[in-house]
């Protein structure tokens, strides 16, 4: 018998306009001892299966049909009283978000001791005394001294193993983690899989991975689910499913997944979902008689001294604010920071979070000052001590992608207007009819179509959000393009769409590009040259293939050899002919 | 969150145009509004109220502030329904022989104008202040806000009565009947700004670091546009239900003031006049005369607030 078994399981979720079917009917089974990997994109319905599982769906989803049996016993029709006594000391759960869930007023080992004596019934003192071993077990140093500390006190991967521990104390069988990686970095993220990894084997713990990243799965799982809008379109072993998927959807969704083995031209296009654009019909845009390509005053010139420089940046925060001047407090989020951009190229800044690669992107932007050193842009200087305010013009020039799809958009204008304001804005437009036949063309070559510019940000989705972003950004005639973190919201096809389409754009607009990513095989799929940011300073600066063939810095190989890979990457991955090499000698799998 | 791409259009998909009138009908709104009936008749009745009040002038079965219609022999007639009541003068009259019905609904429209006009104006002035507090920071926040702290340690009625004794004070005497609407209205707009200057600053200062306001300075969009072009149409939910939650308020305090002989002349009476002229025959048994505009001013208050409370709820969706 299976530890958990799911029988035709249909969730669905009833709104005032419809019933949104989130599951459509999936069977699934996890035995002891067994990771089960779900993965999927966003809206796929996994994190449904498993709050359904634990009986934590909210109101207005419920379970619609078919059967959750764990070990032997029907969890979808026991009672709320039954249900809680399982909860926990027999399902744990992991969340994505480590600080939401562990109660900041209580201590790390009052809160594990506490889960403890309610599912074992053990005396306090013994409870805690397990706690302590228990962060130990987990990897936390000197835990009698962590145990009396609270939350925040944890750095982001401590509190996500505190977590771990308190979804383990109870000794439970299935342990459900939903997406439990996905807020940590990378070198975190790496020890953290491995832990899971180890406790599950060696408490024989069942448990189910919820998570989009296909290297996650790869790491950790032995049998992987992939869904597809409320369905389930393939299971298997993972190493089969990975290096030979079957199903239509898979194989797109593996595709998609930048590679760090090989320097792709572009991803290849698989598309499964419904609302992807279709790459054919795209217009190329004619530099020569396009729109983009008239420019104000001056002919672009053919200028062999980089187009950016920087030298010295650092940009000191204020943490701790005073009238007096002695008494403030900052801290540099970036250190003297130097390096050069070359007309038409890309050149990436990777590192985790806090490194200060956003910093430097903001100051280079202008919206921030730096502290201390230089910027110039096409030799004139632009930020520092010699700087005069930023000129209109060159502000135009200089123009950046965001990371957050939603929230960079303005949710009270039309995409149109959105797009027409800078064109009026910088009247590179005679008339605002002009204007708006600007913003129609632009959405049609970020693939959107012209009707797109009657509508409001809410009724696109992230992706087709990000290509309203990237069009505003061309719609100023930019030349330099700082894209921060422009596809991490964003699903790994529809992330493939977006590096592909600002690909196109470059080579088409003669755009530069920097181009900021807390991950490497998207920064190998992009750039030309790679700065790697560690606490506010470049610690390597590489051509990328250089750096990702023979990374020189400590530091740089501990982040090439911590990224999760896909196994079976040096398998062809079902895009024929479109790679520039195969099958490049893989360091790690 | 299950398919959070339903809305998505695909591209290239026709975005059929719908009118202004089917979005308002079909939004979340209009269906929250309409599934609530108490809201619904505390809205049908302010409307009603207001729609009267305007109308005055046409549906008022008589003038009370035309002399020659006014015969003091009618003097505190009682309502209608008791005995000695005539059926011209459906809530009775008062002292000088006015028909209630007709004063109160010329008093509304009075206490409604200066309700609406000083919210209009704090809202002005708040929202101004708000914006550029929340967006600007650094002293010009400080100074504000201080300011606002300060006027938020009195009682609103006190700074009115404080703001009104100085501008009657400073007022020719002479001009000071046919300014004090004026006076009335700068008082109470002035006493209530507060509330919205704090509300704005706080949504302006979320919206501030959105990116959405980042891409706007990139572009090199100056800080007027930023704060009256991106962020307020951003901060206008807030806003609406202060401003509804806020008329009931100022329609009071209107009262008040007039209540305590500082408000509008005896000439153009209000609710607050009205109540005020009444107090006197309350005990001599002529209760309508007080009673009937006390009625109405809480009947308006309240369902003003009823809408107000129903507009903050369904604005605010963490509410549940």
């Amino acid at each position: 018998m299976s530890l958990l078994e799911l029988r035709d399981l249909k969730i669905h979720f009833d709104t005032r306009r419809r019933t949104v079917e989130a599951v459509r009917g999936i069977d699934l089974t996890v035995e002891r001892g067994e990771i089960l990997g779900i993965v999927g994109e966003s809206g796929a319905g996994k994190s449904t299966i498993g709050n359904a599982i634990m009986g934590l769906l909210e109101p207005p989803g419920r379970i619609a049909g078919g059967e959750v049996i764990f070990d032997g016993a029907r969890l979808d029709t026991m009672s709320e009283k039954q249900r809680r006594h399982i909860r926990g000391a027999r399902i744990g759960m992991i969340f994505q978000d480590p600080m939401t869930s562990l109660n900041p007023l209580l201590t790390v080992g009052d809160q594990i001791a506490e889960t403890i004596c309610r599912h074992s019934g053990k005396p306090r003192a013994t409870a805690m005394r397990e706690a302590v071993a228990f962060l130990g077990e987990v990897g936390i140093p000197e835990p009698e001294t962590r145990a009396g500390e609270y939350p925040h006190q944890f750095s982001g991967g401590m509190r996500q193993r505190v977590v771990i521990t308190l979804a383990l104390c109870a000794d439970p069988d299935l342990v459900i983690c939903d997406e439990p990686t996905t807020a940590l970095d990378v070198s975190v993220q790496a020890q953290i899989l491995d832990l899971l990894r180890r406790l599950c084997r060696e408490r024989n713990v069942g448990a189910i991975f919820i998570t989009h990243d296909m290297g996650v799965i790869s790491e950790v799982t032995d049998r992987v689910a992939v869904m597809y809008q409320g369905r389930v379109v393939e299971t298997g072993a993972t190493a089969s499913v990975l290096a030979r998927p079957r199903h239509a959807y898979s194989q797109s969704l593996l595709a998609a997944v930048p590679r760090s083995d090989v320097r792709l031209d572009r991803f290849p296009q698989l598309d499964y979902r419904a609302d992807g654009e279709d790459p054919s019909t795209r217009k190329v845009i004619d530099l020569s008689t396009h729109w983009l390509g008239r420019r104000v005053g001056e002919a672009a010139t053919a200028d062999v001294a980089p187009l950016l420089q920087a030298e010295g940046l650092t940009m000191r925060f204020v943490s701790h604010h005073s009238v007096v001047p002695s008494w403030r407090r900052s801290f540099a989020a970036v250190r003297d920071v130097s390096f050069d951009i070359r007309r038409g190229e890309t050149f990436g800044l990777v590192g985790e979070s806090g490194s200060g690669k956003s910093t430097v992107a903001r100051m280079i932007a202008g919206l921030y000052e730096p502290s201390e050193g230089r910027i110039f842009y096409d030799r004139t200087e632009i930020a520092g001590p010699g700087a005069v305010a930023m000129q209109p013009r060159t502000r135009q020039q200089i123009q950046m992608i965001f990371q957050d799809p939603f929230s960079s958009l303005n949710r009270r204008k039309r995409v149109g207007d959105i797009l027409t304001e800078p064109i009026r804005h910088h009247r590179l437009a005679a008339s605002r009819g002009e204007a708006d036949a600007i913003a129609a063309d632009l959405l049609d070559h970020v693939g959107l179509g012209a009707e797109a510019a009657r509508a409001y940000p809410h009724e696109f989705s992230g992706g087709q959000r990000q290509r309203i972003s990237i069009a505003r950004a061309l719609a100023t005639r930019p030349q330099f393009l700082i894209c921060d973190e422009p596809t991490s919201a964003l699903d790994v096809s529809i992330q493939a769409q977006i590096l592909n389409l600002l690909k196109n754009l470059q080579q088409e607009l003669g755009l530069t590009l920097l181009f900021i990513s807390h991950d490497l095989p998207v920064i190998r799929q992009m750039c030309d040259r790679v700065g790697v940011m560690r606490s506010g300073e470049i610690v390597e600066l590489a051509p990328a293939e250089q750096l990702f063939k023979a990374p020189a810095h400590p530091y740089t190989r501990e982040l090439l050899s911590l990224m999760p890979r896909v196994v079976g990457e040096d398998v062809d991955r079902c895009a024929e002919g479109r790679q520039a090499s195969a099958g490049t000698a893989q360091t790690k799998c | 969150m299950p398919d959070t791409n339903t809305n998505a259009v695909a591209p290239g998909a026709v975005i059929a145009p719908k009118g202004r009138w089917h979005r308002l009908r079909d939004s979340d709104l209009a269906h929250s509004f309409l599934s609530s009936p108490v809201t619904v008749a505390a809205a049908a009745f302010a409307m009603l109220m207001i729609l009267a009040s305007l109308g005055a002038g046409l549906i008022a079965p008589h003038d009370p502030y035309d002399m020659a219609s006014i015969d003091i022999f009618d003097a505190m007639l009682p309502p209608a329904w008791k005995d000695g009541g005539e059926a011209e003068f459906l809530l009775g009259t008062d002292a000088i022989g006015r028909d209630v019905l007709s004063t109160i609904l010329y008093g509304s429209r009075m206490s409604i104008f200066i309700g609406v006009t000083s919210v209009i104006l704090s809202l002005a002035i708040g929202v101004t202040a708000g914006l550029f507090a929340g967006y600007r920071g650094g002293w010009i926040d400080a100074v504000i806000m201080r300011i606002a702290e300060i006027q938020l340690s009195l009682p609103t009625i006190l700074v009115a009565l404080l703001i009104n004794g100085i501008l009657r004070a400073i007022a020719p005497p002479s001009t000071l009947d046919s300014i004090a609407i004026l006076v009335l209205i700068l008082s109470i707009g002035l006493s209530n700004w507060v509330q919205f200057a704090r509300a704005v600053r706080a949504s302006t200062m979320v919206e501030r670091g959105q990116e959405y306001i980042l891409a706007a300075r990139l572009i090199g969009i100056g800080g007027m546009a930023i704060m009256f072009r991106h962020i307020l149409p951003n901060v206008m939910g807030p806003i609406m239900v202060i401003a509804t939650l806020n008329l009931s308020g100022a329609i009071l305090t209107e009262a008040t003031l007039s209540f305590l002989g500082v408000g509008v002349p005896p000439t153009q009476p209000s609710l607050g006049t009205l109540i005020n002229d009444g107090t006197d025959y309350l005990f001599s048994g002529s209760w309508w005369i007080t009673i009937f505009p006390g009625a109405a001013l809480a009947l308006l208050v309240l369902t003003v607030n009823l809408v107000g409370d129903w507009l903050r709820d369904a604005l605010n969706p963490t509410l549940g």
